[in-house]
C-alpha cells in the first residue's frame, strides 16, 4: 500500500453531510432542467417561428419576477447569516421575507398565466391548432411545462423554508437554514436561465 | 457515541446523523476529536458582501433587458446569455457559497454542465439539421 | 427520535424501520418477488413462441396484445424492479455502512422513504395489468407513437388517459427513479462523509467505489429522461404534441432522451456486480486484488464514456450518419475499461490458491458468460453489422448474455457470500452447487441457440412464427423449443435455491464469524449485525485486499490490524 504519513488524520473532503447531500440533490435537479432546456433550445433553433410566439410573453412580469427571486435569494442568505450568529428572531424574519417573495412570484405568475390563457395560449392551444399553427402550439406546450415545473419547485422550496422556519423556533436544526437557502438559490438559478430563453430572446 | 452541544440550551443538528465519521467535516475547529457535529456555527466559513452581489445581479438584469435595443439581434442574444451565465456564476459562488466549498463540489456541479452539453451535442443534428415538412404561417 | 433500547413491534422493526440493514433486505425481498413475476411473464411468452396456438399451462391462451404487454413488462421489471433494487439498493444499503465501518446511512429517514416509494411504484406497475386496456405493450423502450396516446386524439379524456396502462407505467417508472435518486444521494454522502477513522479513499473496498460510481452515473443521466417522461405523460393525458411529427414535435427526441439514460443504466447495473466479483475473487484465490487503483480509474473512465455511447441503440432509427460513426467508436472504446477490469480479475486468479466454493462458482460463471455477451456487443456496436442484426434474436441473446449474468449471477454470488452476514447462518453448499450448475446449463440452453435464430433473421417482436414460413423453417423452430424447455428448467432450478434459503433460515446451522476468512470490515461485527453495527467502531490501517502477506502467519490480514510499515 502507499505510504501515507497522515493516514489517521481524517479530513479528506471538508464538508458537512447536510450540505453535501444538498449539493448532490441540486446537481440531480439541474440535470432534469438541463435536459428540458436542451429540448426547448433544439426546437427553438429548428423553428425560427417560435420568436413570434415568444413575443406574446409578458417581459415586464418576467423581469419583475426575476427581481423578486433575486431579492428573495438575498433575504435567504441574510437568514443564513443570522442563523450563524444564532439570532433566531432575525433569521425567522428574513425567512418570512423570502416566503413573501415566493408568494409574490406565484401571484405574478398566475396573473401572467391568466392573461395568456385568456388570449388562447394554453397547454395545447386549440386556437392556434385550429388556425393550422401546430408549431406555435408546441411553443406554448414547452412554455407551460418549463414554467410549470419551475413553479412546482418554487412551491417545494417555500414548503421547505416554512418547515425549517417552524423547526428553528427553539433553536433546533439551525444549520438547515443554509440548506433550504441553497435549494432556493437553485430555484433562482433555473429562473435566470428560463427568463432569457422564454421572455427576452424573440 | 459522543456529542458536543456547542452552546448550552441550543441543540444543534442532532437529528441528521449519529455515529463515527462526523468528526471530519469541521472547518475552523482547533479540536478535531471532541467536536462531533457540523453545525451552523462550527461550519461557519465567512461570507461575501451579499449586498454588493445583489446590486451586481440587478445591474446585470438591467443590461440583459436593454441590449436588445442597442445591438443587432445576434450580438444581443450572445450578450444576454453571457450575462445570464455571469449571474449564475455570481449566485453559485456567493449565495450558495461554492467559493468556500472543496473542489469536489465544483467538479460535481461542473459534471452536470458537461453531461448536458454531451446530450445537446448528440441530439443536435437529429432535431435541427433534418428538413421536416411542417408548415406554419409566417 | 429512535430509542435504541426500546423493544419494537413487528411493524416498526421490519416494515417502517430506518435501519440500513432492514432497508437493504426489504429491497432484496421486493426485488426477488418482482424477479418471480418477471420470470413468470417470461415463461408464458416463451411457451407461446415455442408452441404457438397452444394453451399455456398455468395461464391459458395468450393473445397477441397480451404477448406484447408481457414482453414489455418483463423487460421493465427485470431492469428497473429487479436489477436496480437488488444490485444497487439492496447491496448498497446493506454493505456501504458496514464496509466503511459506520453505524448507518447519512440520512436514515430519507432511506426509509425511498423504500416506501419503491414499494408504491411496484404496486402501480402491477396494477397496470388490471386497468381497462391492459398493461402497456409497446416495448420497454416506450417509443412514441406506441406510448403517446394523444396522437390520434387531440383532446383525450383526462382520467381515462391517466388510468391507462401507458400512463401508469410512466408514473411507476418515475416513482422508481425518485426512490433510486434518494438512495443515490444517501450512498454518496455516506461514503464521502461517514467513513471509519483511517479509511482513506484508496483503502475503500472496490464494491463501495463501484456502487457509488454507479449511483453517480444514474443520478446524472436520469435527469433528461425525467423531463422527457413529463412530456410523454402530457402527450397522453392532455394531448400535447411533443413527440408528434404532425404537430412539430419529434419522436426521435424521446429515443434520445430514453437512451441517454438507458445506456448508462446498463453500467449502473454492471458496476455493482463487478464490485461483488472484486470482493469474492481475492477471497477465494487468497491473493491481493490485482491492480486495485487501476480498476478504480478504469471504472471512472467507463463512467465518463458511458454518456457518450447512447445512440448506438438508434442506428436504424434514422439518426445522422456522422453521429452514428461517433457513437460506434464510443461504443467500441467503452469495452476497453471493462476488458481491463475483467483482465485484472483474471490476473488475480493467476497463481492463486483457488477454492471453488459456491460464491466463487457464481463469480467465475459470471466472468465466462459475460465474455460471450461482451464480445457479441462489439459486433453490435459497429453500425454496419447492427443494421442487419437490429431487433433480431441476436440482440436478445446478446443482452441476456450480459444482463442475466450481471443481475442474477452477480446477485447469487453476493447472496451466497454475504448470507452468513445477513442471517448468521450458512447456506447448504451442496444444494448451492446444484443450483449453480443447473442455472448455468439451462441459461446457456436458453440463449445460445437464439444467436443463430437472430442471424437467420428472426425478428424479436413476433409472437407467432407459424404464419411466416420463410423464417420459421427448421431448425429454427426446434431451437425456439429447446430455448423454451431450458427456460422452464431455469425457472424450476430456482426452487432449489428457494428451498435452500428457507430450510437454512429455519435450521440451526450457525455460521462462524468470518466464514470465508475475508479482510473487510463487515466481518468484524456480529452476524447478523446489531443496531449500530460496531462496538467499538473500527479504525482502518490497511487496504481491503491484504491476503497472503509475507511475514504474516495467517493468510489474511483484516483492515483494522495496525500496519507497522505505515508509521
Amino acid at each position: 500500500m502507499e505510504t501515507n504519513q497522515n493516514h489517521l488524520a481524517i479530513p479528506i473532503i471538508k464538508i458537512p453531510q447536510g450540505r453535501l447531500g444538498m449539493w448532490v440533490l441540486i446537481a440531480g435537479e439541474l440535470v432534469i432542467f438541463g435536459g428540458l432546456i436542451c429540448c426547448y433550445l433544439l426546437f427553438r433553433i429548428r423553428y425560427p417561428h417560435w420568436g413570434a410566439m415568444a413575443a406574446n410573453t409578458n417581459t415586464f412580469i418576467g423581469a419583475l419576477n426575476t427581481v423578486v427571486l433575486l431579492l428573495s435569494s438575498y433575504t435567504i442568505v441574510r437568514a443564513h447569516g443570522a442563523a450563524v450568529k444564532l439570532d433566531i428572531a432575525k433569521a425567522r424574519l428574513w425567512m418570512m421575507c423570502t416566503l413573501l417573495g415566493g408568494v409574490m412570484f406565484l401571484v405574478d405568475k398566475s396573473i401572467e398565466y391568466a392573461h395568456e390563457i385568456s388570449e388562447g395560449f394554453t397547454f395545447t392551444s386549440p386556437k392556434l391548432v385550429a388556425a393550422g399553427d401546430h408549431v406555435g402550439s408546441l411553443f406554448w406546450s414547452f412554455y407551460y411545462i418549463m414554467t410549470g415545473l419551475h413553479g412546482a419547485h418554487v412551491l417545494a422550496g417555500m414548503t421547505a423554508i416554512f418547515i425549517v422556519m417552524m423547526q428553528i423556533r427553539k433553536g433546533n436544526n439551525m444549520h438547515r437554514v443554509e440548506l433550504v437557502g441553497m435549494y432556493w438559490h437553485m430555484v433562482d438559478l433555473i429562473w435566470i436561465f428560463l427568463f432569457p430563453l422564454l421572455y427576452i430572446a424573440k | 457515541m459522543t456529542t458536543t452541544i456547542l452552546k448550552p440550551g441550543i441543540n444543534v443538528g442532532l437529528e441528521d446523523s449519529h455515529g463515527p465519521g462526523n468528526f471530519e467535516p469541521i472547518h475552523n475547529s482547533p479540536d478535531h476529536d471532541n467536536v462531533v457535529f457540523a453545525t451552523a456555527e462550527t461550519d461557519y466559513h465567512g461570507h461575501p458582501h451579499y449586498g454588493r452581489v445583489l446590486v451586481t445581479l440587478l445591474l446585470l438584469l438591467g443590461v440583459s433587458l436593454t441590449v436588445g435595443y442597442v445591438f443587432s439581434p445576434g450580438i444581443a442574444i450572445a450578450l444576454i446569455f453571457l450575462t445570464a451565465l455571469w449571474k449564475v456564476v455570481l449566485v453559485v459562488r456567493n449565495f450558495m457559497h461554492m467559493k468556500y466549498e472543496p473542489l469536489f463540489v465544483f467538479i460535481a456541479v461542473a459534471a452536470v454542465a458537461l453531461i448536458i452539453y454531451a446530450f445537446f451535442f448528440g441530439v443536435y443534428p437529429d432535431i435541427t439539421a433534418v428538413p421536416r415538412d411542417v408548415t406554419y404561417p409566417h | 427520535m429512535e430509542n435504541l433500547h426500546h423493544k419494537k413491534s413487528f411493524w416498526s422493526k421490519y416494515i417502517f424501520s430506518t435501519d440500513h440493514k432492514t432497508i437493504g433486505i426489504q429491497y432484496m425481498v421486493m426485488g426477488m418477488f418482482m424477479a418471480g413475476v418477471g420470470g413468470y411473464l417470461a415463461y408464458v411468452f416463451r411457451y407461446n413462441l415455442a408452441f404457438p396456438g397452444k394453451s399455456i399451462p398455468f395461464y391459458g391462451m395468450l393473445g397477441a396484445e397480451q404477448y406484447n404487454a408481457f414482453v414489455t413488462i418483463h423487460g421493465m421489471i427485470m431492469v428497473f424492479w429487479v436489477g436496480m433494487p437488488v444490485l444497487l439498493s439492496a447491496f448498497g444499503n446493506f454493505l456501504i455502512p458496514i464496509m466503511i465501518g459506520t453505524d448507518d446511512m447519512a440520512f436514515p429517514t430519507l432511506n426509509a422513504l425511498s423504500v416506501q416509494i419503491f414499494f408504491l411504484s411496484a404496486v402501480i406497475l402491477i396494477a397496470s395489468f388490471f386497468v381497462p386496456g391492459g398493461a402497456f405493450g409497446g416495448g420497454w423502450t416506450m417509443y412514441p407513437p406506441f406510448s403517446a396516446g394523444g396522437y390520434l386524439n387531440h383532446n383525450p379524456d383526462f382520467f381515462k388517459a391517466l388510468f391507462s396502462g401507458t400512463s401508469l407505467l410512466i408514473l411507476a417508472v418515475a416513482l422508481e427513479f425518485v426512490a433510486m435518486l434518494m438512495g443515490g444521494i444517501n450512498f454518496l454522502v455516506t461514503t464521502v462523509n461517514k467513513r471509519a477513522k483511517g479509511m482513506t479513499p484508496w483503502k475503500i473496498p472496490v464494491i463501495i467505489w463501484f456502487l457509488n460510481i454507479g449511483a453517480v452515473i444514474f443520478m446524472f443521466s436520469v435527469g433528461p429522461l425525467v423531463a422527457g417522461a413529463f412530456m410523454l405523460l402530457f402527450d397522453n393525458v392532455l394531448g400535447t404534441g411533443f413527440y408528434d411529427p404532425h404537430r412539430g414535435g419529434d419522436p426521435m427526441l424521446w429515443e434520445h432522451l430514453f437512451w441517454f439514460f438507458g445506456h448508462p443504466e446498463v453500467y449502473v447495473l454492471l458496476l455493482p456486480s463487478l464490485g461483488v466479483l472484486a470482493e469474492i475473487v481475492p477471497v477465494f484465490s487468497r491473493k491481493p486484488l490485482f491492480a486495485y487503483k487501476t480498476i478504480i480509474y478504469l471504472a471512472l473512465l467507463s463512467a465518463f464514456l458511458s454518456v457518450l455511447v447512447w445512440a448506438h441503440h438508434q442506428f436504424v432509427a434514422g439518426i445522422d450518419p456522422r453521429m452514428a460513426t461517433f457513437f460506434s467508436i464510443g461504443t467500441i472504446l467503452i469495452s476497453i475499461p471493462f476488458a481491463g477490469i475483467f483482465l485484472s480479475y483474471m490476473a488475480t486468479l493467476w497463481g492463486g490458491k483457488i477454492t471453488m466454493k459456491v460464491p466463487m462458482l457464481w463469480a467465475i460463471g459470471f466472468i465466462g458468460l459475460f465474455l460471450i455477451g461482451g464480445l457479441t456487443g462489439l459486433f453490435l456496436g459497429s453500425n454496419t453489422f447492427d443494421i442487419y442484426a437490429h431487433d433480431t434474436y441476436f440482440v436478445v441473446a446478446h443482452f441476456h448474455y450480459t444482463l442475466f449474468p450481471d443481475i442474477f449471477f452477480g446477485f447469487f454470488a453476493a447472496f451466497y457470500f454475504w448470507f452468513p452476514k445477513f442471517s448468521g447462518k450458512e447456506l447448504n453448499p451442496k444444494l448451492g452447487k446444484w443450483h449453480f450448475w443447473l442455472t448455468f446449463i439451462f441459461f446457456n440452453g436458453l440463449f445460445f441457440l437464439l444467436f443463430f435464430n437472430g442471424l437467420a433473421g428472426q425478428h424479436r417482436r413476433i409472437n407467432d412464427y407459424s404464419s411466416f414460413s420463410l423464417i420459421s423453417r427448421e431448425p429454427y423452430q426446434t431451437f425456439e423449443q429447446i430455448a423454451t424447455i431450458s427456460a422452464i428448467g431455469l425457472i424450476l432450478s430456482q426452487f432449489i435455491f428457494l428451498y435452500n434459503f428457507i430450510s437454512t433460515l429455519r435450521s440451526n446451522r450457525k455460521s462462524v464469524k468470518n466464514p470465508w476468512e475475508s479482510t473487510t470490515l463487515e466481518w468484524l461485527s456480529d452476524s447478523p449485525p446489531p443496531h449500530g453495527n460496531f462496538n467499538p467502531y473500527p479504525v482502518v490501517y490497511r487496504g481491503a485486499y491484504d491476503y497472503s502477506l509475507p511475514d504474516v502467519p495467517e493468510d489474511f490480514t483484516p483492515q483494522n490490524v495496525p500496519n507497522p510499515n505505515n508509521n
